[in-house]
């Protein structure tokens, strides 16, 4: 027997507009995840601008990771130019790109997420849950750095408005608010059962210094695979992870030399061995569903981390590090852990201190082949099994949420030939 | 005691008393602008105007009637309230980058409740004299752009970059110009880049402001 099926729909509880195709005839299947949202074109509205200006335009790729861009273009930027960092000023950062990680995966699980495996009436319970804990933390974003989102507390190199220990301290205080829920979700995601699914390319990325999810200040960018070590440069990084043009959709996917890889909260644990719960060790390794065990796992965490992170900041003299204005030229590469995976910002600057090239490569666009394989894969299994195209069509949704893309981030230039 | 009905609801006040008393004791509100209770109740500014037994009339100054009818809120009133405060901005010299008002302001207190769109994010910011962020050099947008943000970029250090749009006045455009950024600026070379962040579209006369062709 075999039978057809085929699946068009446009994923909802995602980020962003996408299509996701599947086709399982006879023994085999084929899916692709597009998006035809329009252009987006970040790369090229960066060129000609001062340097200065770029992390703020940079944040506004996305609303949802702005601290990420913000801080990808900061860290490039001032390898470009020069510029050095305070010790204690990289951490700041580092912790608000946490808080935005923290508060993306709780956001993620309980208000996208959960609704696959709970149902309607455990939906709501989640998502009362999932924004309580929202609310504290973009409240303690909001005190390091003065907006929500779009931070505008510091620039290249330096602390605009000054940072002391009692903005340290309600930070923390406001992370300790939203702990109990946090830990709330992040145990209810570790309990639920996930499909059954075998990871048809286990090749992940990650940044690999232990016990950081960021790198503090600016390079050298090693990254772990299931091969070894591999050290990310401004030379060597398109060939690494390799950007290719698919005509159906007008966002870019990635190959990590020459193969599908899968970056996020999955791909960190498994990088750092850390913060994984013995009850998922296995599946984490081996099913893509399990990145939602991941974002729970690392939620968590970072939650605690961040606490003691910020006690131990507001407990002694900030090292903020004197600003200088760099000198201008040069390149620079920006690479970050940020909610979705890895993100790399690359520019290049001219003498007068203006942007000549801009380059970002986003998480979605590096997870996009290994989620089609995934879908695929889930598909002819499923359909072997003699499920209905509907029923695949739901299972093989949740699996593109697991992955949590974000289609604003991933389309940023649709030029033909580049 | 007279009795009045304000928006329907009655109440009684003292033979005498202005309807923007029997207003306040029907516990609603209109807004008000040159009025300064027992000082000064000439009725220039035309920005608490309210029907009273159909008429419009500015409340501060109007006496009440027994069986009076006054209405506070509806679309026509908003209206004329609207131009009121419109003509008062178009004559004001709006200079909020050197003004001791700040937040204190009535004017963008009024502006903000009645929706006029008149005063730049200055008004609503803390920094002043050489704490300006335009006097440490930095193009900062706030003296053109519209308030109603509470001023957060600036409060954190970060100059403005104009997200809420330009005031649409010329007067302030070109206040702002000439007292404000060439004072501080070496060029207007970094304001001009600064504008093309976030306002596609230039006004030719805010171009020519900004000396970058028409």
């Amino acid at each position: 027997m075999s039978s057809v099926i085929r699946i068009s729909r446009e994923v909802s509880r995602v980020a962003g507009e996408s299509t996701l195709e599947v086709v399982v005839e006879g023994g085999s299947a084929r899916a692709t995840y597009s998006s035809t949202l329009s252009l987006r074109n970040f790369e090229r509205l960066v060129k000609g601008r001062r340097c200065s200006e770029v992390p703020y335009i940079a944040s506004r790729i996305c609303g949802v990771c702005s601290h990420a861009h913000f801080w990808a273009s900061s860290l490039a930027l001032e390898q470009a130019l020069g510029i050095e960092v305070g010790e204690d000023l990289a951490t700041i950062r580092d912790v608000c790109n946490r808080l935005q990680l923290i508060q993306n995966h709780v956001v993620h699980l309980g208000l996208l997420v959960l609704p696959d495996y709970v149902g309607r009436e455990g939906f709501e319970e989640y998502a009362r849950v999932a924004l309580a804990a929202n609310s504290p933390l973009l409240k303690a974003l909001n005190t390091l750095c003065g907006r929500l989102t779009n931070p505008v507390g510091y620039s290249l190199g330096k602390l605009l408005a000054p940072i002391e220990a009692r903005h340290l301290k309600t930070a923390a205080n406001y992370l300790r608010e939203a702990r109990s829920y946090v830990a709330k979700l992040s145990k209810a995601t570790l309990e639920l059962e996930l499909p059954e699914l075998e990871d048809p390319a286990p090749n992940y990325v990650a940044l690999s210094q232990v016990n950081a999810i960021t790198v503090p200040a600016g390079g050298p960018y090693y990254l772990t695979t299931p091969r070894g070590t591999v050290e990310l440069t401004e030379a060597n990084y398109r060939s690494v992870i390799q950007e290719v043009h698919v005509e159906y959709s007008s966002s870019r996917k990635c190959l990590l030399m020459g193969e599908p890889f899968f970056v996020g909260a999955r791909a960190r644990l498994l990088a750092t061995q850390s913060d994984i719960p013995a009850k998922v060790s296995k599946s984490l390794s081996t099913n893509p569903f399990s990145n939602i065990y991941a974002q729970a796992a690392e939620a968590l965490a970072t939650v605690d981390w961040a606490i003691e992170t910020l006690e131990e900041l507001s407990s002694r003299q900030l090292r903020l590090g004197s600003s200088n204005p760099g000198v201008p030229g040069g390149s620079g590469l920006g690479v970050v852990e940020v909610p979705r995976g890895l993100l790399v910002h690359y520019y290049r600057v001219n003498a007068d201190a203006r942007i000549k090239e801009a380059d970002i490569v986003t998480p979605t666009v590096m997870n996009t082949y290994h989620m089609e394989l995934s879908a695929a894969t889930l598909a002819r299994s499923l359909a072997s099994r003699g499920l209905s195209e509907g029923e695949v069509g739901k299972y093989v949704e949740a699996l593109v949420r697991a992955y949590d893309p974000c289609i604003p981030c991933a389309v940023h230039v649709i030029i033909r030939g580049e | 005691m007279v009795r009045v009905y304000v928006d329907g609801v009655e109440v009684d006040v003292p033979k005498g008393s202005t309807v923007l008393e029997a207003v306040a004791k029907a516990e609603r509100e209109v807004p008000t602008l040159c009025y300064l209770g027992g000082v000064f109740s000439e009725a220039t500014c035309r920005v608490c105007v309210v029907k009273a037994g159909g008429r419009v009339v500015p409340a501060c100054a109007y006496p009440v009637s027994e069986g009076l009818k006054v209405v506070t809120e509806d679309e026509e009133l908003a209206r004329l309230r609207r131009i009121s405060l419109e003509l008062i901005l178009a004559s004001h010299r709006v200079s909020c980058w050197n003004c001791f008002a700040k937040s204190s302001c009535r004017l963008l207190g009024v502006a903000r409740r009645l929706g006029v769109e008149g005063l730049p994010v200055c008004s609503e910011c803390p920094l002043y004299g050489s704490s300006c962020l335009v006097a440490r050099g930095e193009p900062c947008l706030g003296a053109l752009t519209v308030a109603g943000c509470g001023a957060t970029c600036p409060r954190s250090g970060s100059p403005c970059v104009g997200c809420r749009g330009y005031v649409s006045s010329e007067r302030v455009w070109g206040e702002a110009v000439a007292n404000h950024y060439r004072r501080y600026l070496k060029s207007l070379e970094d304001l001009r880049t600064a504008v093309e962040f976030f306002w596609t579209y230039l006004p030719p006369n805010l171009r020519r402001y900004l000396g970058g062709g028409p």
